[in-house]
C-alpha cells in the first residue's frame, strides 16, 4: 500500500508538473518542453472603453461564427479557433461612449480598432483575411465565466479529443469552435479571497433551444460538463415569460 | 493529454499535491511584481494623483488613435528608461481598478497591467486606445493611483511601441489623390521619446494632484512607402492654477465631506453627466471627506452627484453646473446606516420571452422618477446590464461590490427602476423598499421582472459581393428627422455572393413601438485590400419615415440596393457654434452621421468633416436637438475608376473605385 502510495505520489507529481508546464502555456507558441505538440497561443477578442456600454458582435474564424452581445469590458476567447478570425461589433447605444475591440494573440495586444459614434460599428481582424463569414457554430458552445469581475481564472476546457489551457480575466466568455463529443471545463479562481465564481456552460445544437448549465462556487474551483450538468432550456420557443419558466433564485 | 482513471491512494494525494502546485505554480510563472518602476528608496508617505488627457486641435482626420499603456513619473529631470525610479499609472484594468487611486473613472482597458515582465501570470496587458480627435479641448479622465509624495520633474506618455495606433485621415486634398483616404493606416512614433516632459509636479502628502496631459500629435505625414504615417506627438502639462485650491483650467474642483458613514461602510462620492448613468468620476471618501476634479468643457457642464455606500443611506445632488476652474469646496454629503435589500430580477422579450441580455438597468432616485420620461432631478445612483438569461444585476467586483445587493432602506416612492435596451420601449416602474425588502408594487406578484415591448420593422437588402466572399450589413433604426438611434441588428447580415447579383437577405429590427415613425438605413461594412475598412465604400441605402406596427407587428419595407460608391470626404466650417452644435450628413432625407465642430479658440474651430461614400448628401448643422439652420446640398464625388483587382469594390461597369479626393463642404 505504501508502495502504491508512493509511485501515486510519482505519478501525480508528473502530472503536477506537467500542469505546471501547461499552465505557464497559455500564450507559448514555442517549442514543447513536454513531447506534446504545442497549439496556437490562446485568442482572445476584448471589448473595452467605458464600462458599462453594451454592444452586440458577430465573430467568426474560419469555420465557426458566434452572434456575441455584452457590455464593456468583456473578453471573448476562443477555444480550438482555425485562423483567420475577424469580429465586427456594434455599439447598441446612442451615445458618445468609447468601444474599442482589442485583439489579444497569446500574451499581447496585436490589433485594436475603436468607435465613439452612436450605434458606431467597429471591425477588427487577425491571422489573414477573412473574406467570408463562416456558417454558426454548430454546436455552439460557451463557457460563460461570470464572476467576479476582476479575478484570474486558469483551467481547462475539453472535449473527448483535446485538452485545450486556458487563462483569462473575468468576464470572459470562451467559444468552443468545433468540440468533438461532451464537452467539460475544469476552472480554478487563483484569487480565493476573490467572492465567488459563476460558470454557464451553454450549449445549443442546431434548431434545439440553448441548454445552460450554471455553476456556482467559492471554493475556487468549478467541474462543469455537457452532456452531464443538470440542464435548463432557455425560455425561446413555448410563449410563457421567461420569469415564468425558470426560478432563478433556485439553488443549483 | 487526459487522465481517466487514477488509483485511490493517488486520489488522495490530489488535495495535498493540488496545494504544492499551487504554491509552485506562481514561482514558475513569474511572481507578481509592482507597478512601479522599483524606486530604491521606500516611499511610506503617499500622495494621489489623477491624470486626464487632452488633445491639441488638428484638422484633416477622421481619427488620430494611440494605443496607450500607461503613464509614468520620474523625481529626475529628462528621466529616460535608464534611470530607476518611474512611477507607473496604468491603463485601468478589470473593471476599473481598484489600483489603489482615490478616484475611480469611467474607462477599462481589460485584462490586467501589473506583470508585464511576466505575462503568463497575466495574459493580455491591459491598454486602451484613445481618440486624440475626440479629445479637442475636452478632457478625457485617464486614471489616478497612489504614489510616493514627492516632486516628480519627468512625466511620459507610454505607448505600445509594437502597435503604437492608427489613423484614418480624410481623403487627399490634391487632385488626383497619390493614396487613398478614410481607410486605416498603421502609425510610427516618430520619436518616443518626445512623449515625454520636464516640468516639476509636486504631489502633497495625502493630497490629490491633478495632472492634465495635453497630447499634440503635429501633422501626421505618410512616410516614404506610403503605407503608414509617421507620427511625432509632443506632450505638455496644462498647469493648475498657482493658488490653492489648484484647480486646473480645463476642470472644476469638488471637495468636502461625507458625514454619518456608519462604520465600516466604503463610501464613494460619485459624478455623473447630468440625467444619465454615464459615470465620469467616482472619489473614494477617507476619514470622511472626499476630493476629486471634473471635465468641463468650454460652456460649463452639468453633472449629477451623490454619495454612495453599500449599508448607507443614499445623498443626491442634481444638476451641479460647473464651470471652467471653478472649485466647488466643500460640497458637503450626509448619509446613514440603513438596513438594505437586493434589487434583483429579470427582463424579457414581451413577443417572444427571450431573454434580453444586455438591458440596461438603472435605479434611480427623486421625485416622480418612475414615469417616462424621466423627470429632470432624477438621479441615476446605481446601473448594471442583464446577463445571458436576462438575469440582473450583474457581478460585483473586488473592493466594489455590486450596489442593486445594498440597496438602503427608504421611504415608499424613493426609487424607481428603469429598463432600456436597443430596439425596446423603455420602460420604468416603482421600487419599493421599505425595509430592506426589496419590491415592485405595479408588477405582477410585485417581483421586479419586466418585459419591455417593441415593434418590427422588416424587409430586404441587397448587395452585389464579390465572388467568393460575404458582404457584411448592418441595419439601423432612428426616431425619423433626428440621428437619435434607437435600433441596430442584433448581429450583420452575412450576404454570400451569388448567381444573379444583386444578392439580399432579409431582415427583422426591433424597434420601439413609440414614437412610431422611423428613418432606416443600410450600411457595408467593407474590407479595404483585405483588412478592415472604418469608412464603407458603397453607398447608404436609406428609407424615411417608415411607420411602425402595433406592438409585435412588423412593417415590411424593401431597401434599396448598396450599390459600389468609393471613398470620399467632405470638409467645411461652421460660422456659429458652441460645444453643442454638430454637423449632419443627411442621405434621402435620412441622417446617417454626424459630427461635431472644432471647438472655439483653436485652430480646428468650426471646422467639420466627414467620411462618406460617393453620393449626393445635404448637411446641416444642428444646435442640440433642433436644426441651427438650412440643408445644404454637397456631392461627394465619384472616385476615378482603376483596373481590377479591386481593392474594395467592383463598379457596375466592372472597373474599381479609385483613390479619393475630397470635396470642400458648405459653410453653415
Amino acid at each position: 500500500m505504501v508502495r502504491e502510495a508512493n509511485q501515486a505520489a510519482v505519478f501525480m507529481l508528473a502530472i503536477a508538473g506537467l500542469v505546471a508546464v501547461a499552465a505557464c502555456n497559455i500564450g507559448n507558441t514555442g517549442l514543447s518542453t513536454s513531447g506534446i505538440s504545442n497549439v496556437p497561443g490562446q485568442l482572445s477578442f476584448r471589448a473595452v472603453g467605458v464600462i458599462g456600454t453594451p454592444f452586440t458582435a458577430l465573430l467568426s474564424d474560419s469555420r465557426s461564427s458566434w452572434r456575441l452581445q455584452g457590455t464593456v469590458p468583456t473578453t471573448f476567447a476562443i477555444v480550438n479557433g482555425q485562423l483567420p478570425a475577424r469580429m465586427i461589433a456594434t455599439k447598441t447605444v446612442s451615445n458618445s461612449n468609447l468601444l474599442s475591440l482589442e485583439i489579444i494573440n497569446g500574451f499581447f495586444p496585436s490589433t485594436l480598432a475603436s468607435t465613439t459614434q452612436p450605434y458606431g460599428t467597429v471591425q477588427v481582424q487577425f491571422g489573414g483575411t477573412l473574406a467570408a463569414f463562416a456558417p454558426r457554430a454548430a454546436p455552439d458552445v460557451r463557457f460563460v465565466l461570470r464572476a467576479p469581475q476582476i479575478a484570474l481564472v486558469t483551467g481547462n476546457i475539453e472535449d473527448l479529443h483535446s485538452s485545450f489551457t486556458i487563462e483569462q480575466r473575468v468576464p470572459t466568455i470562451f467559444l468552443f469552435d468545433s468540440p468533438q463529443g461532451r464537452v467539460d471545463g475544469i476552472f480554478n479562481l487563483d484569487n480565493l479571497f476573490a467572492g465567488s465564481m459563476t460558470i454557464d456552460l451553454m450549449y445549443t445544437s442546431g434548431p434545439n433551444p440553448t441548454m445552460l448549465c450554471e455553476k456556482t462556487s467559492a471554493s475556487g474551483q468549478i467541474i462543469i460538463k455537457f452532456p452531464g450538468c443538470t440542464a435548463i432550456s432557455l425560455p425561446d420557443r413555448n410563449g410563457l415569460s421567461a420569469a415564468e419558466q425558470i426560478d432563478w433564485n433556485a439553488p443549483d | 493529454m487526459k487522465v481517466r482513471s487514477v488509483s485511490p491512494a493517488a486520489l488522495a494525494l490530489v488535495v495535498p499535491l493540488l496545494m504544492i502546485l499551487s504554491l509552485l505554480l506562481p514561482l514558475a510563472c513569474g511572481s507578481s511584481g509592482s507597478s512601479s518602476g522599483g524606486s530604491s528608496t521606500p516611499q511610506p508617505t503617499k500622495g494621489n494623483v489623477e491624470i486626464g488627457l487632452i488633445d491639441a486641435p488638428s484638422s484633416g482626420f477622421q481619427n488620430i488613435l494611440l494605443n496607450l499603456v500607461s503613464i509614468r513619473l520620474n523625481p529626475l529631470s529628462n528621466a529616460t528608461d535608464a534611470n530607476t525610479g518611474w512611477v507607473v499609472i496604468p491603463v485601468p484594468s478589470g473593471v476599473g481598478g481598484p489600483i489603489g487611486g482615490l478616484v475611480d473613472t469611467n474607462l477599462s482597458g481589460g485584462g490586467s497591467f501589473f506583470n508585464t515582465s511576466n505575462p503568463e501570470t497575466n495574459p493580455g496587458t491591459s491598454e486602451l486606445q484613445i481618440d486624440l480627435n475626440n479629445l479637442q479641448d475636452n478632457v478625457q479622465l485617464f486614471n489616478t493611483a497612489k504614489v510616493p509624495a514627492q516632486t516628480y520633474h519627468t512625466i511620459q506618455v507610454k505607448v505600445d511601441l509594437n502597435i503604437p495606433g492608427n489613423i484614418v485621415p480624410n481623403c487627399a486634398k490634391v487632385f488626383p489623390p497619390a493614396t487613398e483616404g478614410c481607410i486605416t493606416y498603421p502609425v510610427v512614433i516618430v520619436s518616443p521619446a518626445a512623449l515625454a516632459t520636464s516640468t516639476a509636479i509636486p504631489v502633497g502628502k495625502n493630497g490629490l494632484t491633478t495632472i492634465v496631459v495635453e497630447i499634440n500629435p503635429g501633422n501626421p505625414v505618410p512616410n516614404n512607402t506610403g503605407n503608414k504615417y509617421n507620427l511625432s506627438p509632443v506632450i505638455s502639462i496644462i498647469p493648475n492654477a498657482a493658488s490653492s485650491p489648484a484647480v486646473n483650467p480645463k476642470m472644476a474642483a469638488v471637495a468636502g465631506s461625507v458625514s454619518g458613514i456608519p462604520s465600516g461602510v466604503a463610501e464613494h462620492v460619485t459624478a455623473e453627466s447630468t440625467g444619465t448613468g454615464n459615470v465620469i468620476a467616482s472619489a473614494k471618501v477617507t476619514q470622511g471627506h472626499y476630493n476629486m476634479q471634473l471635465p468641463v468643457s468650454s460652456d460649463g457642464t452639468s453633472y449629477d452627484l451623490f454619495a454612495v455606500g453599500n449599508g448607507a443611506t443614499y445623498d443626491v445632488m442634481p444638476n451641479v453646473a460647473m464651470t471652467r476652474g471653478q472649485a466647488l469646496i466643500p460640497t458637503d454629503f450626509t448619509v446613514a446606516g440603513a438596513k438594505s435589500g437586493v434589487l434583483t430580477g429579470s427582463i424579457s422579450d414581451a413577443c417572444d420571452s427571450k431573454p434580453i441580455q444586455g438591458a440596461t438597468v438603472e435605479i434611480l432616485t427623486g421625485t416622480d422618477c418612475s414615469v417616462l420620461p424621466t423627470p429632470a432631478g432624477c438621479v441615476v445612483v446605481a446601473s448594471t446590464s442583464t446577463d445571458v438569461t436576462g438575469k440582473y444585476p450583474s457581478p460585483g467586483r473586488t473592493g466594489m461590490p455590486q450596489p442593486f445587493n445594498f440597496l438602503p432602506a427608504a421611504a415608499i416612492g424613493t426609487y424607481a427602476i428603469r429598463i432600456s435596451a436597443s430596439g425596446y420601449d423603455t420602460t420604468a416602474a416603482a421600487v419599493d423598499n421599505p425595509a430592506g425588502s426589496v419590491s415592485c408594487p405595479t408588477t405582477t406578484n410585485k417581483k421586479c421582472n419586466f418585459a419591455p415591448t417593441k415593434a418590427l420593422i422588416t424587409g430586404t437588402v441587397s448587395i452585389t459581393p464579390a465572388s467568393g466572399t460575404t458582404a457584411e450589413i448592418q441595419v439601423f433604426a432612428e426616431d425619423a428627422g433626428t440621428n437619435d438611434l434607437v435600433s441596430a441588428l442584433p448581429v450583420p447580415l452575412s450576404i454570400p455572393a451569388c448567381g444573379s447579383p444583386p444578392c439580399s437577405a432579409s431582415f427583422s429590427l426591433n424597434v420601439p413601438t413609440m414614437p412610431g415613425i422611423y428613418d432606416v438605413f443600410a450600411t457595408s461594412i467593407d474590407l479595404f485590400n483585405g483588412a478592415p475598412d472604418p469608412f464603407t465604400g458603397h453607398v447608404f441605402a436609406t428609407v424615411a419615415n417608415v411607420s411602425s406596427p402595433t406592438q409585435c407587428q412588423a412593417a415590411a419595407i424593401t431597401i434599396p440596393p448598396l450599390t459600389c460608391a468609393g471613398h470620399g470626404s467632405v470638409s467645411g466650417s461652421v460660422t456659429t457654434f458652441d460645444t453643442n452644435t454638430t454637423v449632419r450628413l443627411i442621405e434621402g432625407g435620412v441622417q446617417v452621421a454626424q459630427t461635431p465642430v472644432g471647438p472655439s479658440g483653436t485652430s480646428n474651430a468650426g471646422a467639420y468633416s466627414f467620411c462618406a461614400p460617393a453620393d449626393a448628401y445635404t448637411v446641416q448643422r444642428w444646435e442640440n436637438n433642433s436644426p441651427g439652420g438650412p440643408a445644404v446640398g454637397v456631392i461627394v464625388p465619384t472616385p476615378l475608376p482603376t483596373s481590377t483587382p479591386c481593392a474594395l469594390c467592383k463598379n457596375g461597369d466592372g472597373s474599381c473605385p479609385g483613390n479619393c479626393a475630397d470635396t470642400s463642404g458648405p459653410t453653415l
